[in-house]
């Protein structure tokens, strides 16, 4: 995929839409109380993100080797393990699973990582039926839609949105009753768990040591995505791995409180072996079990300088913590991953030309650093990217001469001194008596602020050479 | 050998090995490869917060209620059909059968023994029905761990233990022993006690099936069930798990 985001044209779009507005409101202090609330009480946090950043620091640092690992064990406990360079690659391996067992219907878990390679449309393209599980994925599948959050795929939506839609595919009448609707959600899709030949899920980690996918969800869907068909695949990307089940419980103890707020997720799923057939009942799990490690630009990631970022765990928190993604919801970004993540992994991913504009999509608070379960300097990587555009896209003609300007300006005191000196008079001027400018013409900031210049009659310069001489 | 696609296999780990600026070749014990020294995981931190042993049950409680689980307390297995019974007559249901109907509940082998009968209670061991109806129906299994610090179960599937039966049915009741309540996820997890997740599949289940994905509004019994009910067994230790 290719396409250019236009991000700032997509974030003007999202700031003037109503409905968007109202339902990013309802939804965004949620996020961050519930997640300050679980890491208050929670002592060990600031250690713990310590050990997490440092744990899968050092797996990436010999990522082949702990790929091998994971790759062996899994092998060795009866599973598959299948490579795909890239996405295309992915889809097409799925697919011949798919034919394989000559599946008519795929039931899919939340996966990020699916939506990257866009599974669904090419397997729809191979006629085979595909159900979305996750609630939200599903709303978001019936209305032809993305998710606009990784962990909240439908936080832009409201009630009214999903009953229209629920009537028009269920044939059920309209409710705003959103216990009502999540029960007919329920209703419905298990139908489709109980028909599924094969289920698709990804993995939040996988672990070296015992050849485990690690699944964590509260809803149910992904058990049962990993009980009912008698195939499982699991997508994973190559950074996914962490060494051991101790990993495990550390990793555990961070996601949960930094994505929702709760202590730990509802079901935490660790699948290690295929079952075994049985001769009478189906077997509590799937039968065949298989991998496919995913690298679809991971492996390029992997270089000194952006290494960090394949840290993430995929909670969320820097979104649900970020002024901009608060303001415009995920769309704006234009691709899979929004927020500050999204921000640095989709140049990454899609090519800096054709997502140029996200590395400047932040305001650098520093929010996102702060709040990252595993310490990734998301501000650094902005900066990185940033310096990267500019030295291969250039700037536009307006910036450039400016910096022009300035540049000229700067190489001579006296140049300096007078363009200040100037500077200040012009404020004086656009300024009214009570040291504020209310109104710079075209100049969109005084809309709805207003500038302090203060009272002083004199240039910091001029202030500091009198009082040098006193 | 089931790993068919050696030649993008080898493409992804060139291109890990030239970002990690090592030889792109790898070796030739790559099938099993020398595991690179493991990050040592320190949990110290968190077992200053561990309270006395005897404070678990009641600590698991109290998390387990606010995972929005109920519970109830007994001193033995003999006491379960009957504990359930109360439990049951007890519930709120959409749609109550006649009051001297047998409630059907589908529970895992090892409850089989038990005198369901005197308890009006028609017992099912046999693999649960997957086209059940999600409405008013019950499954019963045991656990293998119980964490107090989060109110979570432990279960592992085994041919006599189906994890489909904490999953299917609309009611979950389970069956925890005093001693097999660990206070961290970490005291279980550990490397030392690898085998507990050697079976298939290892779950961890802290209360009912839930979701906020409408308006960040939560409902409870999304896909899984909606209700999630503890029996406490405090006299008694527990028994083997099946290998």
């Amino acid at each position: 995929m290719q396409h250019t985001i236009h991000f700032h044209q997509a974030s003007a779009q999202a700031l003037n839409d109503d409905v968007l507005q109202h339902n990013l409101q309802k939804s965004n202090n949620l996020f961050v109380d519930k997640r300050k609330k679980a890491i208050d009480e929670f002592v060990p946090f600031e250690n713990f993100r310590t050990q997490a950043a440092q744990i899968k620091q050092s797996v990436l640092d010999d990522l082949d080797q702990w790929l091998l690992k994971f790759e062996s064990q899994a092998i060795d406990n009866g599973a598959e393990v299948l490579w795909a360079t890239d996405a295309e690659e992915a889809c097409q391996l799925v697919a011949n699973i798919c034919h394989q067992v000559k599946a008519k219907k795929i039931i899919k878990s939340k996966s990020m990582l699916s939506e990257e390679i866009e599974l669904n449309k090419h397997l729809l393209s191979n006629n085979f039926t595909v159900i979305e599980t996750d609630l939200g994925e599903y709303v978001i599948q019936l209305a032809g839609d993305t998710p606009s959050h990784i962990v909240a795929p439908m936080v832009h939506m409201n009630r009214e949105q999903v009953s229209t839609l629920f009537t028009q595919h269920h044939h059920t009448p309209p409710t705003n009753d959103i216990q009502q609707l999540t029960l007919e959600a329920r209703a419905q899709l298990r139908k489709h768990f109980i028909s599924a030949d094969v289920g698709i899920t990804g993995a939040n980690f996988l672990i070296a040591d015992t050849g485990s996918a690690v699944v964590v969800e509260n809803e149910g869907n992904a058990r049962l995505c990993m009980t009912l068909p008698t195939t499982r695949i699991i997508l994973a990307g190559i950074e996914k791995i962490i060494p051991d089940t101790d990993a495990a419980a550390l990793m555990i103890s961070l996601l949960p409180r930094s994505a929702t707020g709760q202590k730990i997720s509802n079901y935490i799923s660790f699948s290690t072996k295929p079952h075994q057939p049985t001769d009478d009942n189906p077997a509590d799990g799937p039968t065949r079990l298989i991998y496919i490690l995913i690298d679809a630009g991971r492996s390029q990631l992997l270089q000194p300088d952006s290494r960090d970022m394949l840290r993430c765990i995929r909670c969320g928190a820097c979104m649900n913590h970020c002024p901009v993604y608060q303001n415009i919801g995920g769309h704006a970004y234009g691709w899979v991953y929004p927020g500050p993540m999204g921000s640095v992994l989709t140049p990454y991913y899609i090519g800096l030309k054709q997502a140029k504009e996200l590395p400047f999509s932040a305001t650098m608070c520093g929010a996102c650093d702060h709040v990252c379960p595993v310490k990734i300097p998301l501000t650094k990587l902005l900066r990185n990217l940033r310096q990267k555009v500019i030295h291969q896209e250039g700037t536009n003609t307006i910036e450039k001469l400016s910096l022009t300007l300035w540049n000229w300006l700067c190489h001579k005191r006296w140049r300096y001194q007078l363009a200040t000196r100037i500077g200040r008079l012009l404020m004086r001027m656009l300024g009214d008596s009570s040291g504020m400018i209310r109104t710079i013409p075209g100049n969109p900031w005084t809309k709805t602020r207003n500038i302090s210049i203060g009272n002083t009659p004199q240039t910091f310069m001029q202030w500091y050479e009198k009082h040098q001489q006193s | 050998m089931k790993n068919t696609n050696s030649h993008s296999r080898q493409r992804v780990l060139k291109r890990i090995r030239q970002s990690l600026n090592k030889p792109i070749h790898g070796s030739p014990s790559d099938r099993h490869p020398p595991t690179p020294v493991h990050p040592i995981t320190d949990f110290s931190e968190l077992n200053k917060e561990t309270p006395h042993h005897t404070q678990r049950l009641k600590h698991f409680i109290h998390a387990a209620i606010a995972n929005q689980c109920t519970t109830q307390q007994i001193g033995s297995r003999q006491q379960l059909p009957e504990a359930i019974s109360t439990y049951l007559r007890e519930k709120p249901l959409p749609s109550t059968p006649s009051i001297n109907s047998p409630r059907q509940i589908w529970g895992w082998e090892e409850f089989h023994p038990l005198d369901w009968v005197s308890a009006n209670i028609r017992f099912q061991s046999e693999k649960i029905d997957r086209q059940i109806s999600t409405e008013n129906t019950i499954g019963l299994t045991s656990t293998t761990y119980a964490i107090a610090d989060t109110g979570t179960l432990l279960l592992q599937s085994h041919p006599s233990q189906p994890l489909a039966t904490s999953l299917l049915p609309e009611t979950h009741i389970a069956v925890v022993h005093h001693d097999q309540i660990h206070h961290h996820l970490s005291d279980i997890l550990s490397n030392t006690l690898i085998s507990h997740i050697d079976n298939p599949q290892t779950v961890l289940i802290s209360g009912p099936s839930r979701t906020a994905d409408i308006e960040q509004t939560l409902i409870l019994g999304a896909h899984g069930p909606k209700y999630v009910h503890l029996i406490l067994i405090t006299n008694e230790s527990s028994p083997q798990k099946p290998q």
